[in-house]
């Protein structure tokens, strides 16, 4: 099954470490922001949040760009569960 | 010699790269994302809601982030005569713009008869934001954008996007256009959230501080006003060449400024930067995003080799560096980023 949190989880992680970190075994934090654990800066967010847009299909509404929404890569991946529920 | 891939410019020492048997690079060898038609036409869609929606509601409808570059020039010439767009023209002057381009700025907002005005920050603090930059460890809490970015753009365009934004909020204009190529930004349109960025900036600016006086604020900071601001980067919906940008630009009377590197078209400390990334990170700055364009077929790889290896003159790197108040000996002693305040000599 493709659509499990955990899976999106590893998702990121993998375009992370491919496309953006500049030392690929740097660790990544799931349940801790990006923004505040020095990994990315504000365009590196957007550049995320671009990804999974292109990635799942999904328009992501400003509204819901919140720390609570979108604090950390498990909540990232929670939303994307949750919105392709949403939209199926 | 370092390996370069045969399709782009990105070389070997570039970061988490790899090479197939052809030495195409895993960057151009790894596909789009799957649903990327449909998010560049959402894109599209939404940028021409907005500057419809945007029209006329303010006296100003856009502030052009205007460099005196190519890239900005033509794209001032977009949202006039195009975009039919009442616009504000803004140039953070960073004490680097060369004479050419300074001329090239009066000669085209006189031309498109748009209001425009020139901000010029206190030298002082900008050569201790660049040196800061290069040789402390001013951006070491942002991330990973030494792949896509130099020390000293990183902290430049800081300063403007603020100034822009600050301008934007007291003429109370909606919308803020940079000449942002398809590889230096992710999309098309970006709403200002002016929480975020002040949270940003709260969670920085002990160090910042720290690193560059409590001036860091005036420059860094925004106010707190909820006046809604989108950030609309045109060459992402409208994808322009630039063979079609210089052709396009000459009838405006502008003039490519001599002693520049290969990848600007108005700052002559660009070339400066460039040399502490190579030094600092082992790569070109501009590869990234030169490798981004060739994929995306707005330029060649010839294209793309020369503007990476075109030399600018000893004597006015030289300039530079002494505007700078930087040796090529602190140059040469460049590490692995920085790890505390800049150690190098503030008289400038």
């Amino acid at each position: 099954m493709a659509n499990t949190s955990d899976q999106h989880i590893a998702k990121l992680v993998d375009y992370l470490r491919r496309s953006v970190l500049l030392n690929p075994e740097e660790e990544i934090p799931l349940d801790r922001s990006l923004l505040e654990a020095g990994i990315l800066d504000s365009y590196g967010i957007v550049d995320l949040l671009t990804f999974i847009e292109g990635e799942y299909g999904l328009a992501i509404p400003d509204e819901d760009i919140t720390k609570e929404k979108m604090g950390s890569l498990r909540k990232m991946a929670n939303y994307i569960v949750q919105r392709r529920l949403v939209l199926s | 010699m370092t390996q370069v891939c045969t399709r782009c410019v990105l070389p070997a020492s570039f970061p988490n790269i790899s090479f197939d048997a052809e030495g195409v690079c895993s960057f151009c060898a790894q596909p789009e994302t799957k649903h990327q038609d449909e998010f560049d036409a959402r894109q599209r869609r939404e940028f021409e809601s907005i500057v419809q929606t945007s029209k006329g509601r303010f006296p100003y409808d856009a502030l052009c982030c205007y460099s005196g570059g190519k890239d900005s020039t033509y794209m001032l010439k977009m949202m006039v005569r195009d975009l039919g767009l009442n616009v504000l023209a803004f140039t953070l002057d960073n004490g680097f713009i060369t004479e050419q381009s300074k001329q090239n700025i009066v000669k085209v907002v006189e031309m498109l008869a748009v209001d425009h005005l020139f901000f010029k920050p206190a030298r002082a603090f900008m050569t201790r934001m660049y040196k800061e930059a290069v040789f402390g460890d001013l951006n070491k809490a942002r991330g990973n954008y030494v792949t896509r970015i130099s020390d000293i753009c990183l902290s430049c365009i800081s300063v403007v996007n603020t100034c822009a934004a600050r301008l934007a909020l007291s003429y109370r204009i909606p919308m803020i256009f940079a000449g942002f190529t398809p590889g230096q930004i992710p999309r098309a349109v970006i709403k200002n959230n002016h929480r975020f960025y002040r949270q940003t900036f709260q969670q920085h600016k002990e160090h910042w501080n720290a690193r560059l006086g409590a001036h860091a604020e005036q420059y860094l900071d925004l106010p707190d006003d909820s006046f809604e601001i989108y950030q609309m980067s045109p060459y992402l919906v409208f994808e322009k060449s630039e063979a079609f940008i210089l052709d396009q630009i000459k009838e405006l009377g502008w003039v490519h400024p001599e002693q520049l590197d290969g990848c600007t078209s108005n700052c002559a400390l660009n070339v400066v930067g460039n040399m502490c990334h190579e030094k600092k990170y082992g790569f070109h700055p501009y590869a990234l995003e030169l490798s981004k364009l060739i994929r995306k077929g707005l330029l060649s790889r010839d294209e793309a080799m020369q503007k990476l290896a075109q030399q600018v003159e000893e004597r006015a790197v030289e300039q530079t560096l002494i505007q700078l108040g930087v040796s090529r000996a602190d140059i040469q002693a460049l590490g692995k980023g920085g790890t505390g305040p800049c150690a190098v000599s503030s008289a400038a």
